[in-house]
Formats: C-alpha cells, structure tokens, sequence
C-alpha cells in the first residue's frame, strides 16, 4: 500500500475507527505516516485548547439569563429591567406564544452539490432511492411495484433546476392485470416510457404528491448531495464500504469458473443486513440459481470470504465469484447452486422470464427449502 | 441523569427545570460551533438562542431511536445558522467574515489555519474534534453519509495540515 492511499485511513485512526490490515501495516512501518498521525493527533489537541479558551470567554449560561442579555428582536427596550425570574420566564412564554402564531420560518434542505436524491414512497409503504442528474444523457430513475391489481409504474427525471427548485418529469400509473392473467404478465421501461409525462416543481425538504389514479399518492421528497452513493439497496444508503456485522453483500458479482468468466451479474444487489433474512438468492434463465448464506445448508459448499472474493471448490471446478464491495465480516459463506432450478409461482407464469434476486428466506424458492443447519 | 428519550419526554410536557439543564448542558458547545459558522461570538450566540427556542416553541422532530438529542440539537443549530446566513446583507457578511478571523486572544497557529479552512471543513472538524461526535452523528448533523464523513474528515485534516504548515502562512497576516 502506498502512503496516498493510506493517508485516509491515518485520519479515520486518528478518530478511534478501526482500518484495513494493510493500511494498519503500512501505517506502522512508513515513517511519513507515523509523522501524519502525529500531525493529525496535535492539530485536535490545538483544537481543543483553543475552544477550550474560548468557551471559557464566553458569556454565563443560564436560559433566564441568557434570553436577558441577548438582543434579539423581541427583547429590544427590555435589557435593563429587572424582574423575577419565574415571571420573566412566564413573559417569554407568552411571547412566543404569540409569536410563533405571526412568523413563518422556513428551513430549507441544504442545496450544496448537484446531484438530487429523490425518495419517492408509494401508498403502500414501499420506498424507492432516486439520484437524478440535470444529465440529459442520464437514464430515467424508474421503478416497476407489484400490486395486486397491476404494476405501479413510475419513472422520474430533472427536468430544469430554478436556485433550489428542481422541475421534474414524472411518469407514473398502474399497468392493470388482464382478467385471467393470473400472474402470467410482466411491465418493462418501455410501459414507462409510454406514459404521460407531468411536470412539478420540487423544493428540497419540502414533501410533493403525485396522485396516480388506482395506486394513491406517491410522497416524494429531495435533498441535494455532491455524489450518486456507489451502493443503494432500495430505501437504503450503504455509505461505508466496510459490511456491518451480521451483514452478507453481493453487489455487481462476476462469476468466474477456472479463471474464465462464466456470468457477469452487473448490476445485481443484494444485501442480508443484520439477520434479517436468511439467505441471499439470484436467478437468471441459463445460470440456474445460486444462493449464499452466511449458515451451512444442506446440499451447499463452503466458501472462502477475502474481501470482495468468494472461492469455492465445486463438481471438481474452481469457483470465484468478485464483486463491488467486501462481502461480509464473515470468514465463509455456504454457496448452493441448482443449475436446473425452475421459478415457480408467478414467475413461472411470465413468458420467457430472464430472472430475479434478492435476499429472505429459502422458503420463497423451494416449496420444501433445503434446511439451515 | 435521564435519557435522552425521558429528557425529551419531559421537554414536550414542557417541563421548564429539565429544558434549563438541557440548555445548560448544551449552549456553550452549540455556541462554539455555531461560531465556526456564523463568525462572531454574538451571532453565535443569538443563533444558539433561536435554535432552543425554536425547539422549547416546537418540541415535534426528535426521534429518540434515530439518535441522540444532542445530535438533532446540532442539526437544527446548522439549519438556523444557515437560515441566519440568508438574512444578513452583503455589507453584513462582509464584516462577519472579518471578525470571523481576528480573535487574537485565543489564537494560534493551528487555530488561525483552521479559520482559513471553507466552511464545510471547519464544521465538520469542530464537531469531531472538539465535540467529539461520532461519524454516525456527524452524519445526521451535517446530512451526509457514513462513508463520506470520513472521507471529509480525511480532506479536512490534509487542508488543515496544509496551511499550518505553509511558511508563509503565519498569525500575522490576520492580526
């Protein structure tokens, strides 16, 4: 490793977080280092000596005492007066109360970066995280909800930004089951793109409704950022690149067999955070299905974690699968494959269906599910 | 002493003695970092009063199981020194900017580089330095994620070390 890419991680020591070996071993033999810990480690105690100075300047602390001596808007004419604490206290009540009735603040989000975070929720409960970009080349954010009566369709774009507002284009509406479809149906970006656009104006930290006829509202909300986050997992932000403890993430896996790449999964994400499922799954027409849990189950093998690395021996061949980010805390995982794995239920129903992913529990793809041990 | 759920409890009921040491507990560290932002120890402070106020007047944000109440303190104190910004006029910040960076009293080196570092830096130094919170609430503070307070953190600190050990940035030049 060298000293730029372990400078970081010399600041995150400096702040009492844990780091990579490498960086940890680096750190502990590189003299330029050492001295850029040390340099970190003086300007905080600097730091704090100087606050500490100034905290002592400031004035006594008291929240009686405090609203006499400032002189903010209401107080003017009033510093000299002296009265009993309590019934000052009682005045300033009774100011504000009247106050709060007369004035209209409005906090606005921070309007700092270029990228607009959308978090559109539906009726139901489900969220979606949106980065949008003033791109024209950027893709329509969209998302395709199952419901019971249909696909809720939806699809957001920027459209032009005026200061803090952002003009949006959204495209949002339910594809109805056909009667007797039985689940034999499916929705793509092209029903999307078929949809009427609408217009509406955002204000980051305000909360705007699109009304979609037979779907109820979607409640969308926005906050600038100065970057898309490299990982989102529907509603979540997965900001550290270090996994939790109990979690298991597969982002964006390459499959490898021998060395040669068997099956790029770009774009697939799936994410066991905290036990909250049991297993991690994906299936595409072809590959079979695959599933990694961090518990031995019947019929899988063991596979060995190294960062973003899952090796594993199988049928005599030699498996890795890479992907975007370290997998897990974990030093294993269990990895099962059914090469021969045919969907079932509604997916079994939808014409050539190319595939699914995600993260609960076997039970959803074995009607009798291979038990944890 | 109780926690932050049953203090804010008590601060809904409006329960003035509990909102006193609330208060006591936490002014003189919101003003200190409300003056990284707003410039002059008075702003600080009449920013520090607006945000209490404000959350005495309009107890209805905090969410116990999100984080601590010292943290959602903080983020209103940002919010409403942000909003003070707005308020003032150009002549205004002009001069705030200039007291900003003249407290020869308490100066030093590392403290006058640290009053050339952007905002942003200086915020989100203060409060990991000197208030000590932790990434997780200097996320909710400041509104951005886990991953990328680190790395700000890291770009801070690298700014920092640059002008402290520039030779020819020195106090005199602000004196």
């Amino acid at each position: 490793m060298k000293c730029e890419e372990a400078a970081e991680f010399v600041s995150a020591l400096c702040d009492g977080e844990k780091i990579p070996r490498a960086a940890a071993e680096h750190v502990g033999a590189c003299e330029v280092c050492a001295m850029r810990l040390t340099e970190y480690a003086e300007m905080g105690a600097e730091l704090r000596r100087v606050a500490s100075l100034e905290v002592m300047e400031a004035s006594p602390l008291t929240w009686g005492k405090q609203q006499r001596t400032k002189s903010s808007w209401w107080q003017k004419g009033w510093e000299t007066m002296r009265i009993p604490r309590l019934a000052f206290a009682v005045l300033l009540l009774a100011i504000l109360a009247l106050g709060s009735g007369l004035v209209i603040l409005k906090v606005r989000a921070q309007t700092q970066g270029q990228v607009l975070m959308l978090r559109v929720k539906s009726e139901n409960g489900h969220t979606m995280l949106c980065p949008l970009t003033q791109d024209e080349h950027a893709p329509l954010c969209y998302s395709m909800l199952y419901l019971n009566s249909g696909f809720l369709l939806d699809g957001f774009r920027i459209i032009s930004r005026d200061g803090d507002r952002v003009e949006l284009g959204v495209r949002a509406g339910i594809k109805a089951f056909p009667v007797g479809a039985l689940g034999g149906f499916s929705a793509s970006l092209e029903d999307i793109q078929k949809l009427p656009e609408s217009t509406y104006w955002l204000e980051p930290g305000e909360k705007l409704e699109v009304d979609v006829p037979r779907a109820g509202p979607l409640t969308v909300t926005g906050e600038f950022m100065d970057h898309i986050p490299s990982i989102m997992l529907n509603d979540r932000e997965i900001g550290d690149m270090d996994p939790g403890p109990g979690e298991l993430r597969v982002i964006s896996p390459v499959l490898l067999r021998d060395k040669q790449v068997v099956k790029d999964y770009a774009g697939l994400t799936s994410i066991i955070f905290e036990a909250d499922h049991d297993v991690v799954y994906f299936y595409r027409q072809g590959e079979g299905l695959w599933v990694l849990s961090q518990s031995p189950l019947e019929g899988a093998v063991r596979g060995r974690v190294t960062l973003s690395r899952i090796s594993f021996e199988m049928d005599g061949a030699s498996y890795e699968f890479l992907t975007a980010a370290p997998v897990s805390r974990s030093e294993s995982v269990w990895v099962l494959h059914k090469p021969d794995y045919k969907p079932s239920g509604v997916f079994s129903k939808v014409p050539d269906f190319q595939g699914f992913d995600g993260a609960g529990s076997l039970s959803i793809l074995f009607p009798q599910a291979p038990a944890t041990k | 002493m109780p926690s932050d759920r049953e203090l804010w409890e008590r601060i809904v009921k409006a329960d003035a003695a509990s909102f006193d040491a609330f208060y006591r507990a936490n002014a003189p560290g919101l003003q200190g970092f409300l003056r990284q932002i707003v410039g002059t120890p008075q702003a600080a402070e009449d920013v520090a009063q607006e945000t209490f106020i404000q959350i005495w007047n309009r107890p209805n944000g905090f969410q116990p199981d999100r984080g601590a109440l010292r943290t959602y303190l903080y983020g209103i104190g940002r919010k409403r020194a942000a909003e003070w910004w707005r308020k003032q006029s150009p002549t205004q910040q002009g001069k705030e900017s200039a007291a900003s960076s003249s407290h020869s009293e308490t100066a030093s080196v590392v403290g006058d580089a640290f009053q050339r570092l952007p905002e942003e830096q200086r915020n989100l130094l203060w409060l990991r330095e000197v208030e000590g919170q932790s990434y997780a609430e200097l996320a909710a503070i400041l509104e951005i994620p886990v991953g990328t307070v680190r790395s700000r953190l890291f770009a801070a600190r690298e700014a920092l070390r640059t002008i402290w050990r520039s030779p020819h940035k020195t106090l005199k030049e602000d004196v």
